[in-house]
């Protein structure tokens, strides 16, 4: 399963506000790509939608804390999006207002002051309107240090000046910031406004047991939750946010923890909709009642090699160790397939803006990675390779990269961990404990946000690069204005990467949905990547 | 009463042993706890504080007591995931695990009462070979491989009965509940008829073998009179030890069966807590189970000493 | 003594043909494991060739990373019967030294083991094994260590049992009074007099060591890639039942056999040694 990690959500985050200064808004439409889901050819769901219908997803864990401002898990993120409405989505690179609270969003031309205005008539799940009054109070305890919230760097500009929120009237609300924050439309599409009636005056909100029962703003509201078992969410009757209210009655998150009960409870119909992994597709591919939908999970797959490391600081042994691996081979042997996932040379998915591939590929020279580790003075290198077990891809990989590296005579030591203790792990800045690791990542269509992984001091630089010369072009690409200059500079980070080697990406990876033939609407239902509007799904006849 | 007693002494002993097991077992893991409630935009003084108010700068023995005494309260502390307290995540979670793992316990002592007789009067018969291969592959196979076959048997290939949970969305009706239980519960209910049949019938064997049976058959009693009036009564006394050590599977759980059939037990919690790190869920599950295994053997004493006279009067 | 127990044995074997058969099986699994280098094909050796159906080539098929499953099989028996001797070894030599040390000393240092014994005994044993396997590093020698130290206090109370009552006996009292030193009397006369409950209990450890190998790797911890042990091959081959169902019938058999006949073996042991 993809394990969103809140490490990337939080460095998205911090980078947005770094990111002041550009910003996917003055983007040139023509850039943009469409939304990317497209729906497997075989075996399209017949029939006809029809109203009602309870629709049973797995999530593989209880979820941790459904309060939109601290959900930080993907499961409690899944179960969060049906109860709450975003403000808007940004769906392609574009401002997408389908399924938000905000009728429109627009930010002054120096983008210092943000006008948000809700849409007419919305109201919470028990009955209150939701007004400009919420806004404020979400934003305000969203930097309240005191309620702690992960999210909180939304909140500040560049610069750590905290963005000021007032009411204009009902439904207007207005966010100032001190310097020019263009990248702040980014992270308000990810700030969820909470009831301000129900947390006013809360101490400590993301502890509170108010959280067990939310009271939302999305298409579906909260009925009950059992430990261990079901998340159980029915049709708000008075949603107004997107086109109609949701199609469904009942939407049940079932808590499945192994995966392989899963797939056999969504053959046998116990279950009708779960992400699955390019290991599991030809199981459920041979499932006559259920539907795969593919889409583009926005995720690159990488190793990162340590650089604070013997053997690894230099770029003529990371270079052999590119060069020891045939690509193809690779994604071929861990996705099964090169249409499960492609290889990737850049750190830089291909929607991305000013995405290019390096000219030089590094790849499968064996002899070459010989000559290179000789002069190095590198042979009989013993390395380690961090993964976690999470996640059967990485396994594979992995082992691949062992045998691979065998070839040319370096030692692999597979250091398999636990999922959290893998994050632990990596969540230690200038880590040694790891020389090589799987890592991945997901930071979307606006390149800047990339300097997460690969510069100096940021939180998932794993390789622990210390590159003036990158850290420079960072700084240079987040100033320079769109553009071919600006085109260039990320030209050129890609470039340097591939070239020096930081990083090994290995591929752009699919997502996989199931869905039980009963069940349609999966198209509109993912916005993108981990986006979803769940008023969209339908059951068919 | 001073056999009791003298137990009484022994199992408060066990676990104040115990709870330092525990904690010694708990303070020896790696890492940090108090980074897990770190949020990236607090600074080093708000952490210092949070150490602080954690208690984890006191001296060890100091941070154990405090701790001991706050268990002894009935205080099993915060989960440091979600951030709920640990007692009520475990009391949620006991009924389902008392409904399927009492279920399985009494079909399995139904069971293997007759069946072990049985074995045991018509010793090396047809019944006895068949049971005993049965009983062999039950405490031989993999828990998870025979549930996940079963799965795929009963619920994918015949599909007559729900593969995973405790009841379907929407309805919570008795029968619906049964058809869950009935694949998880065959899976535990075979595993624990595979131990108890054994003891019951070893113990019959050496009940059908001793004096009074054979005097009792030499002055012409019936056999089933023999078999029901006097084997029964001393061939399920080992059955009391065996219960009693079962008795913290009603807590506990099964950590495997569990999770193959996502039901909602203590045990899916209990593998919760370790693949989190939960230290102090963890902790409480750890308490709690040593404490119904102290409690169950202590009972299994007691009742043994009142069912059984030969120890009675020994003391 | 010794001829008689030979008798016993084969007596015990002749009428309990199984217990031949898991004997042979044993023999021949414990066989396969200490010959594996001969099987000419590489276990960890990845190909493009996956999840193909048993052929001539590869007569148990391959697994999900291309690699010949027949070569698994047997070096995976390899782990999980030098886990499954290995722990036995280790759990039972600390259960006859604690249990022998405690009953034949008895007092305080009875009073102190047995109690810590209770104790230990008291732990969820899976749970703990789990949260263990969690903090160290994975890999055999700590699984082996882990299964060890956490099943030996049952044999230990067995001997405690036995060394109470032989420690009356009359050679026992003798060679105290004679001056022999504490240690010596329990290594010359109280062990070998209990060997017989010793390897009962040891075969039936063997067993268990390799269930629990296959449960910890059912939650993902235990042995280190690439290395395979029959528990994570039948661990990793759930997911393919539909497709491949032969990965998870071939560990899951090999498991089955395997820990089958060493609670026959046990078995029909116990009934030599103890005669009614």
């Amino acid at each position: 399963m993809k394990k969103k990690l809140l490490a990337v959500l939080l460095a998205a985050a911090m980078i947005s506000c770094f990111a002041a200064g550009c910003g996917g808004k003055k983007e040139d439409p023509a850039e943009t790509k469409a939304p990317e889901t497209t729906a497997e050819t075989k075996a399209p769901a017949a029939g006809n939608p029809v109203e009602g219908g309870t629709l049973t997803v797995r999530v593989s864990a209880d979820p941790l804390n459904i309060n939109p401002l601290y959900v930080t898990d993907l499961n409690s993120f899944t179960i969060m999006q049906s109860l709450y409405a975003p403000f808007f989505e940004i769906v392609g690179g574009e401002v997408y207002y389908g399924n938000g609270l905000l009728q429109e969003v627009t930010a002054n031309e120096d983008s210092t002051v943000f006008t948000m205005k809700l849409k007419e008539g919305l109201t919470w799940h028990d009955g209150e309107a939701i007004t400009a009054d919420d806004i404020v109070f979400s934003m305000e305890t969203l930097v309240d240090e005191s309620q702690a919230v992960p999210y909180s760097t939304y909140g500040f500009d560049g610069a750590g000046n905290v963005a000021v929120t007032e009411k204009v009237d009902d439904l207007t609300a207005t966010i100032t910031f001190k310097s020019s924050s263009t990248g702040f439309l980014g992270s308000l599409s990810q700030i969820y406004c909470i009831p301000k009636h129900i947390y006013e005056g809360v101490q400590k909100i993301g502890e509170s047991e108010l959280n067990y029962e939310p009271v939302g703003s999305g298409p579906f509201k909260f009925v009950s939750y059992q430990s261990g078992q079901e998340y159980v969410v029915e049709r708000f009757d008075d949603y107004k946010c997107g086109d109609n209210v949701a199609h469904l009655d009942k939407v049940v998150f079932k808590i499945v923890k192994d995966t392989n009960s899963a797939i056999a409870a969504l053959q046998s119909g116990d279950l009708n909709a779960l992400t699955i992994n390019s290991d599991d597709y030809k199981t459920v591919d041979g499932m006559s009642n259920v539907t795969i939908n593919h889409y583009n999970s926005g995720q690159v797959n990488a190793m990162g090699m340590n650089t604070l490391k013997d053997g690894l600081s230099d770029q003529k042994v990371r270079q052999a160790i590119s060069l020891a691996m045939n690509k193809e081979e690779l994604v071929t042997f861990s996705y099964t397939s090169t249409e499960f996932a492609t290889p990737a040379y850049s750190i830089l998915t291909p929607d991305t803006l000013y995405y290019s591939e390096p000219e030089t590929k590094y790849d499968n020279d064996q002899e070459q990675a010989k000559k290179l580790l000789k002069e190095a003075g590198a042979e009989g290198l013993n390395l380690s390779l961090l993964y976690s077990t999470a996640d059967p891809a990485m396994e594979k990989e992995a082992l691949y990269i062992q045998s691979k590296l065998g070839e040319v005579g370096i030692t692999v030591t597979l250091d398999p961990q636990e999922d959290s203790v893998f994050k632990n792990t990596l969540q230690e800045p200038n880590s040694t404990a790891y020389d090589l690791v799987l890592e991945n990542w997901e930071l979307g269509a606006e390149p800047s946000l990339y300097a997460d992984i690969i510069k100096t001091g940021t939180r998932s630089n794993n390789s622990n690069v210390s590159d003036a010369d990158l850290n420079a072009l960072w700084d240079q690409g987040l100033k320079t204005p769109n553009g071919e200059e600006r085109a260039q500079i990320y030209t050129d980070i890609q470039n340097m990467v591939n070239d020096k080697m930081y990083i090994y990406t290995i591929s752009y990876s699919n997502g996989f949905y199931a869905l039980s033939n009963n069940f349609g609407g999966f198209d509109d239902f993912l916005l993108q990547t981990i986006y979803l509007d769940y008023s969209k799904l339908y059951a068919v006849e | 009463m001073k056999r009791i007693i003298s137990k009484l002494t022994q199992s408060v002993v066990i676990m104040f042993l115990v709870s330092i097991l525990c904690f010694a077992l708990i303070k020896m893991a790696p890492g940090d706890p108090v980074l897990t409630y770190v949020q990236p935009n607090m600074s080093e003084s708000y952490i210092e504080t949070l150490r602080e108010s954690l208690g984890l700068n006191k001296p060890l023995y100091v941070q154990y007591l405090i701790w001991l005494q706050k268990i002894l309260h009935g205080d099993f502390g915060y989960s440091l995931v979600n951030t709920r307290p640990v007692l009520g995540q475990i009391l949620e979670r006991i009924p389902a695990t008392l409904i399927l793992m009492g279920t399985s316990l009494v079909l399995a002592t139904l069971i293997s009462i007759p069946l072990g007789l049985f074995t045991g009067k018509y010793k090396n018969g047809i019944l006895d070979k068949i049971t005993s291969v049965l009983s062999y592959v039950g405490i031989s196979i993999p828990t998870f491989w025979f549930g996940i076959l079963l799965i795929y048997l009963f619920g994918v290939y015949l599909g007559v009965l729900p593969s995973i949970g405790m009841h379907t969305p929407g309805d919570t009706s008795i029968g619906d509940l049964i058809l869950h239980l009935i694949l998880p519960c065959t899976v535990m209910t075979f595993v624990n008829v595979a131990q108890f049949t054994r003891y019951v019938r070893s113990s019959t064997i050496t009940e059908m073998s001793s004096d009074y049976v054979m005097v009792q058959t030499a002055y012409g009693m019936s056999e089933s009179g023999i078999l029901f009036k006097h084997v029964l009564k001393n061939a399920i006394l080992p059955m009391i030890t065996v219960l009693g050590m079962s008795l913290q599977s009603l807590v506990s759980g099964a950590m495997i069966c569990e999770q193959v059939f996502s039901w909602p037990g203590t045990g899916q919690l209990a593998v919760t807590a370790v693949t989190t790190f939960d230290y102090p869920l963890i902790m409480g599950i750890t308490m709690l189970t040593a404490l119904l295994i102290v409690l169950g053997n202590l009972l299994a004493d007691i009742l043994y000493s009142i069912v059984d006279p030969r120890i009675r009067n020994a003391v | 003594m010794n001829e008689n127990l030979k008798k016993n044995l084969i007596i015990g074997f002749k009428t309990n043909k199984l217990a031949i058969v898991g004997l042979v099986l044993i023999a021949i699994f414990s066989l396969a494991a200490i010959l594996a280098p001969l099987y000419p094909v590489d276990p960890n050796q990845i190909s493009l060739d996956r999840e193909l159906f048993p052929c001539a080539a590869h007569p148990f098929g391959t697994d999900d990373m291309g690699r010949d499953y027949l070569a698994r099989c047997i070096y995976g028996g390899r782990t999980s019967l030098l886990i499954g001797f290995m722990a036995m070894i280790l759990s039972t030599a600390i259960g006859v030294l604690i249990g022998s040390i405690s009953g034949f000393i008895g007092g305080w240092v009875d009073v102190v083991l047995m109690r810590i014994v209770d104790a230990l005994m008291s732990l969820p044993t899976f749970l703990i094994m789990v949260v263990m396997n969690a903090y160290l590093s994975a890999g055999v020698k700590n699984v082996i260590l882990i299964i060890g130290f956490l099943t030996w206090m049952s044999i230990a109370r067995i001997v405690r049992g036995e060394t109470l009552s032989l420690k009356e006996r009359e050679y026992v009292v003798y060679s105290r009074i004679s001056g022999e030193s504490r240690f010596k009397v329990i290594f010359k006369h109280i062990i070998p007099n209990i060997m017989p409950t010793i390897i009962v209990s040891a075969t039936i450890n063997v067993a268990q060591a390799i269930l629990m190998e296959s449960a910890l790797s059912f939650f993902g911890l235990g042995i280190i890639p690439p290395t395979s042990s029959w528990g994570s091959m039948l661990n990793s081959a759930q997911g393919k039942l539909m497709t491949s169902p032969y990965l998870a019938i071939f560990p899951g058999i090999l498991i089955l056999l395997t820990v089958i006949s060493f609670n026959y073996l046990g078995e029909v042991l116990r009934k030599v040694y103890e005669p009614k």
